[in-house]
């Protein structure tokens, strides 16, 4: 591609990190402020949910922009449309961070009844796939980063299923369990949509690099 | 910027654009002394040149003027030039030139022709190219000589001699390197890229030539032409030993004829004085002759090259 | 569909350097094929083959196999002034004859027998209203062809190819030449101009190729590097070699 067209797609990935990062926080801070029910953290992380509107606002119009500028094709073109529709993902993954945030907000005066184990090991998992499929899209290189990525799908989606059988003999045990029990599940089914967002961006930046959107 | 005030300040006072004779100014360096010394030299040796010009159309025009009267054009030589006018010279000089542009043009341009759009880069070619590059620069004389030699006493069977036959021949030798050459520069002149449009469409070689490539060039042909008919209609040398001479206008190829530049020569070395003056009075019709060609040479070149080469 | 061109092991030579190599090709009929790449990769070459143009090169020659509805074109029973007829071409550079509008128009048929002034009128006419030039210049026909601006040139050496009712149209880079406004107009005329007629369209500019095409080839050094539907090629080259020309790595 032209230097120019190459000196605007360093801009937008240097915005695409940005926004990785704050969504990668987003999960990380909601989840810890759920899990040590800090009130305030979880405030920062609803105040900090903004940015995460003003990125994705940003950098799909300096993709519009390079589009409209440069009329680009073949790789050039793909890499742009590979970016508008990662940076949709990644704002669903800092929203569903938000959402955890949220919820913090609504255990004020609960408190847990179990040491969390599931919960903040699902969130690691998310977050470390998020970061990998964020690297494969800014560095473009593929090195089975999808297959890893639909293995810990599949590994997030079996400790959801686990999590939930488990909270529901807590929640039958003590029927005043319940409201809490409902927010685990909640969580959980957040962490599961979140990293099916990153296993998408994995998906993105395979059609980048290949131009199919099937697999191999 | 502060430099553009400036540099408009000193313009207005400097001297280089005060109105009027700035060479008469004396000059501020070596430089600008030499630049006009060159001006000054250049210029004059240019009215020099056209001196020459007006002084001989001054000297005909006042010696011969007097004897240009319509008896002069209208009546034939008689008495050996005493008495009677220059008809048959005029006539004469108009059938010399029009057989041999019948004779010239043809192969002049039929030559042309072919080595421009027929024949490939070869011997042909190079040997045509040549032959006309020097006979283009061989003194008339030696047309006139060779003339004598070949078409009055060796194909004297065919031409019968010193006749309008021989002289034409003689003077269509003179034309052809000229027709030639000016006719190959023209259709040269003439992009690649119409004789491609034409051929695109499905003409054949011919009809490209025909209708596209000579239509093209055909102003600088006909100007080639006309240059090269103003030239010989001014020619003496070679009609001297191959026209003969005829008080009156010759009837047939076979006979003899009379021509304007053969007859101002015999006017001139004449010892009657009368007759030395007609030869001013026929000198000039010549020149308004050979002008008037090339002034229509000239239109005509202007005038479609316009048309031609506009877009 | 049958195909309107086959191309079948074409290889070409000017004296010993090797300007197609291999060429194996198939142009369906009304279409637009862009034919790119970077200079020198033999294109002109390509299409000056298929009205054989490319026998007026001294030093040109050929193997392979060259079919134009079927029909072998270097076949030495076939007429060559037919075949061009039935193959129109347009240049890079605007060339109309040094006469009138309407003679430039009227060559093309004239050459080829037709007569009689009302003949010749609607022949003019009809070209001229394909060609989008009509309007313009109904109105002074009879004055001098090179009067005209630059892309109404090219707009009138398109209606003077399409007068002979030709089945193959080939553009060597037609807007090379024009201001952008003019070339967008010839752009046009071409969409418009594939119904009719099977378009084969030299060009450099990738952005225009992939606008205007519905099937592109790319050359390079004298190969065929890929063939397929503009909009996959556009999409997602299968070669590296058309990637890093779609890209601009090289001109």
């Amino acid at each position: 591609m032209s230097k120019l067209l190459a000196a605007k797609v360093d801009r937008i990935k240097d915005y695409i990190k940005e926004m990785g990062q704050l969504a990668v926080s987003a999960i990380r801070d909601g989840v810890e402020s759920f899990a040590k029910l800090d009130q305030e953290l979880a405030a920062r992380v609803v105040a900090e949910d903004a940015k995460l509107d003003e990125l994705d606002a940003m950098i799909e119009s300096e993709c519009i922009r390079a589009i409209a500028q440069f009329q680009p094709v073949a790789t050039d073109v793909r890499r742009l449309s590979a970016y508008l529709k990662a940076i949709t993902d990644l704002r669903r993954i800092g929203r569903y961070g938000y959402d955890t945030a949220l919820l913090t907000q609504r255990m004020k005066g609960l408190e847990h009844f179990k040491r969390l184990v599931k919960i903040p090991e699902m969130a690691r998992i998310t977050i470390e796939m998020t970061q990998q499929a964020i690297d494969a899209l800014i560095n473009e290189k593929d090195e089975n980063t999808l297959k890893s990525l639909m293995d810990q799908d599949d590994v997030v989606d079996d400790a959801m299923e686990e999590l939930f059988r488990e909270v529901l003999t807590y929640a039958i045990e003590d029927p005043r369990r319940i409201t809490v029990a409902m927010y685990y599940t909640l969580v959980a089914r957040y962490l599961e949509r979140a990293e099916d967002h990153a296993v998408s961006i994995g998906w993105h930046s395979h059609y980048m690099l290949t131009g199919r959107r099937r697999f191999r | 910027m502060g430099n553009a005030e400036e540099g408009v300040e000193t313009m207005k006072t400097g001297n280089a654009l005060r109105k009027g004779r700035s060479w008469l100014r004396l000059p501020k360096s070596r430089r600008e002394f030499l630049d006009r010394a060159a001006y000054v030299s250049l210029g004059f040796v240019a009215v020099l040149l056209t001196l020459p010009f007006f002084a001989i159309i001054l000297d005909v025009i006042v010696k011969g003027l007097p004897g240009l009267t319509p008896t002069l054009i209208w009546e034939s030589i008689r008495n050996l030039g005493r008495e009677g006018g220059i008809r048959n010279a005029i006539v004469g000089s108009v059938e010399l030139v029009v057989i041999a542009s019948g004779v010239a043009l043809p192969i002049s341009i039929g030559a042309a022709v072919y080595t421009t759009e027929y024949s490939r880069q070869g011997r042909l070619h190079q040997i045509v190219e040549f032959t006309a590059d020097v006979l283009a620069g061989v003194p008339s004389i030696v047309f006139g000589a060779f003339g004598y030699v070949f078409f009055v006493w060796l194909l004297r069977a065919f031409t019968g001699g010193a006749t309008l036959l021989s002289g034409a021949l003689t003077l269509s030798l003179m034309m052809i390197p000229t027709v030639l050459r000016t006719s190959q520069e023209s259709l040269r002149a003439v992009p690649i890229t119409l004789r491609e449009a034409s051929l695109a469409l499905g003409a054949t070689k011919w009809s490209t030539t025909w209708r596209v490539t000579i239509r093209a060039c055909f102003p600088a042909i006909v100007t080639g032409i006309l240059l090269a008919v103003a030239r010989i209609a001014g020619e003496t040398a070679p009609l001297i030993w191959t026209t003969g001479y005829n008080s009156d206008t010759p009837w047939s190829i076979f006979d003899a004829v009379a021509s304007l530049p053969f007859t101002i020569f015999t006017f001139a070395m004449h010892p009657d004085p009368v007759v030395n003056a007609k030869a001013y009075a026929a000198s000039i019709v010549l020149i308004l002759i050979v002008l008037s060609v090339d002034v229509v040479a000239n239109w005509v070149s202007r005038r479609v090259g316009i048309l031609v080469r506009k877009g | 569909m049958e195909a309107k061109v086959e191309i079948k092991a074409l290889n070409a030579w000017y004296g010993d350097f090797h300007v197609l190599k291999n060429i194996n090709l198939q142009i369906l009929p009304y279409t637009v094929t862009a034919v790119m790449g970077p200079s020198g990769c033999g294109k002109t070459t390509l299409i000056r083959i298929l009205n054989r143009l490319c026998d007026l090169v001294p030093d040109f020659h050929m193997t392979g196999r060259v079919l134009v509805d079927r029909r072998d074109i270097f076949d030495p029973d076939v007429d060559v002034y037919q075949l061009r007829r039935e193959v129109g071409f347009v240049f890079q550079k605007p060339n109309p004859f040094p006469m009138s509008i309407y003679d430039n128009v009227a060559y093309g048929p004239r050459t080829h027998g037709i007569h009689g002034e009302t003949q010749f009128n609607k022949i003019v006419r009809r070209s001229l209203q394909q060609a989008a030039l009509w309007d313009e210049v109904r109105h002074r026909l009879a004055e001098p062809a090179m009067k005209l601006s630059g892309g109404q040139q090219q707009r009138l050496c398109l209606a003077r190819a399409l007068a002979v009712e030709p089945v193959l149209l080939l553009m060597d880079e037609p807007v090379a030449f024009l201001d952008p406004i003019s070339a967008q107009k010839i752009e046009e005329l071409v969409m418009i101009l594939k119904k009719r007629y099977t378009i084969i369209m030299v060009t450099h500019n990738v952005q225009q190729a992939l606008r205007v095409s519905d099937w592109a080839a790319f050359l390079y050094l004298g190969e065929l590097v890929e063939f397929g539907k503009t909009s996959s090629i556009a999409e997602t080259p299968a070669d590296p070699r058309t990637e890093a020309f779609l890209t601009g790595r090289f001109g």
